[in-house]
């Protein structure tokens, strides 16, 4: 059955419901109103890192060692038992580096926009001055 | 050269999990060196095939890693910073606003999850969306690596199972079951499910029943507001499964009489092509990547109008020719599933990365 076909079918259905004038109201669900959100996705989409943060923005709360050891075992153990508390923490603290890293990134893109539009206008006004005094 | 799959976490039955290792599978047969490492592993799977994330060692310039992302978490960041030709195997993030009425920790993980997602765009070198939908939100967050879709690997032979009879025997009586599978979770909008199910019995079916299949774990809050509004409409005969094993699953499936979807973000929706797979005939709400899963197959309605969604549940149930025309489209839509053509689509892209 194509997409065409089922459209049709759905149209002929309207009608019908139509004719037969059903209600089509529900009780609302309650949250039509608080799921308003400030776009978060564009907040996020601010270009690469700057380049003096980029080496520290990421704190990892694993165990770095990789060897096999009683040490390394041990570590791990502590970390599983601290880490219901811990990582979310670190979390929070890393999506804090990175907003902080994005939102420094996207002013300094400001600024140098502003810097090269403020050359090009005094660019522009010398060069008026120039034709004014001739 | 070997090839990696890593993940943050690897479940039995869980989506993600199960197109990693049907891809360990095809990997293996092919003759590739291949494991799974995982941040967390769940119980139940087979250890053998799996590795902790620790045990990842070094990784050549040669090395392919297939990175899993569905989810905010640190290894976003660390694979990214890993050596190795990075294949980024994008699943979708569920946007962080769904769950803000609900839980803050959920809205944060899926933001956290994007902040991933972002910083990843100049990092890996190909990307394997399981959707046109999530090609196009790479390309949209700045992804210039080339990027080839890979439907997500069902395992269509676990299907094959015997369903629980209990269920099978309290539920096959010639009542219209009407289901909807995933878990609890304000994208999926489970009320507009309800609310369609109310317009249903209310002037098309007054017997008919309501299975919403699918665990509620973290979403406590919203799975309650759920079971309050049923009460509050006064409708009998709306079931919650919660979390319930693969058996009881498949008995759904085959008492189903419709599945409808009114979901408002999926990156790909498996539970549609498994309602394909048990030929249930598909009422679903035409959104992010709904319309390509479904293709030309199922009733696919452009506006959330509950009565309209309701009405064709009622023709689908009670028009018989419609339903098979509908089923026999499902079920070719499936074949664009198939597990060998998208093994193909898989192997041309690693052979194309090791030729590089």
């Amino acid at each position: 059955m194509s997409r065409a076909k089922t459209n049709q079918l759905i149209e002929q259905i309207k009608i019908e419901l139509n004719e037969k004038g059903y209600d089509n109201s529900v009780l609302g669900f309650g949250n039509d109103t608080d799921v308003g959100y400030e776009d978060e996705t564009a907040y996020f989409e601010i270009a690469a890192e700057l380049a003096a943060l980029r080496r520290n923005y990421y704190v990892n709360s694993g165990v770095r060692s990789a060897s096999l050891g009683i040490k390394w075992k041990i570590k791990k153990a502590i970390e599983k038992v601290v880490g219901l508390y811990v990582k979310p923490i670190v979390n929070d603290q890393n999506l804090y580096n990175i907003n902080l890293l994005q939102a420094l990134e996207k002013m300094s893109h400001i600024i140098e926009r502003q810097e090269s539009e403020i050359a090009q206008l005094r660019q522009k006004l010398s060069e008026a001055d120039e034709n004014k005094e001739i | 050269m070997r090839v990696i799959q890593m993940l943050p976490s690897i479940s039995y039955g869980d989506g993600v999990g199960n197109d990693c290792l049907a891809i360990h599978e095809f990997l293996t047969e092919a003759g590739c060196d291949t494991a799974i490492y995982a941040g967390h592993i769940g119980k139940g799977l087979n250890i053998k095939k799996i590795f902790p994330m620790e045990q990842v060692g070094a990784v050549e310039a040669d090395d392919i890693i297939i990175y899993h992302l569905s989810t905010g978490n640190n290894m976003n960041f660390q694979f990214g910073q890993m050596p190795g030709k990075k294949i980024l195997r994008y699943h979708n993030i569920t946007p962080g606003y769904f769950f803000r009425p609900y839980s803050t920790l959920y809205q944060k993980e899926c933001d956290y999850g994007r902040a991933g997602l972002r910083f990843l765009a100049d990092k890996v070198h190909y990307c394997m969306p399981a959707s046109d939908y999530n090609g196009k939100e790479l390309q949209e967050l700045g992804y210039r690596c080339p990027v080839s879709t890979v439907p997500i690997i069902i395992p269509f032979k676990d299907y094959d199972e015997k369903p629980d009879e209990e269920i099978l025997r309290k539920y096959d009586d010639g009542k219209t079951n009407v289901i909807f599978t995933g878990r609890i979770s304000p994208n999926k909008c489970q009320e507009d499910i309800i609310k369609t199910f109310y317009l249903y019995k209310k002037y098309f079916d007054t017997e008919a029943r309501l299975f919403l299949v699918g665990s509620s774990k973290g979403m406590d809050a919203y799975c309650d507001k759920l079971k309050d509004y049923v009460e509050k409409l006064e409708l009998s005969d709306v079931y919650f499964t919660g979390h319930i094993p693969f058996k009881q699953i498949l008995a759904y499936y085959k008492l189903a009489d419709a599945f409808v979807c009114m979901s408002e973000h999926e990156g790909f929706c498996i539970p549609l092509v498994e309602a394909m797979y048990f030929e249930v005939p598909i009422v679903a709400y035409n959104s992010s990547a709904i319309g390509e899963t479904l293709g030309k197959s199922g009733i696919l309605l452009n506006e959330k109008d509950y009565l309209l969604a309701a009405a064709c549940i009622d023709r689908l149930c009670s028009d018989e020719e419609l339903c098979k025309d509908v089923i026999a489209e499902e079920l070719l839509q499936l074949d664009k599933f198939s597990i060998k053509k998208t093994q193909r689509l898989l192997l041309d892209i690693i052979k194309k990365l090791t030729s590089e």
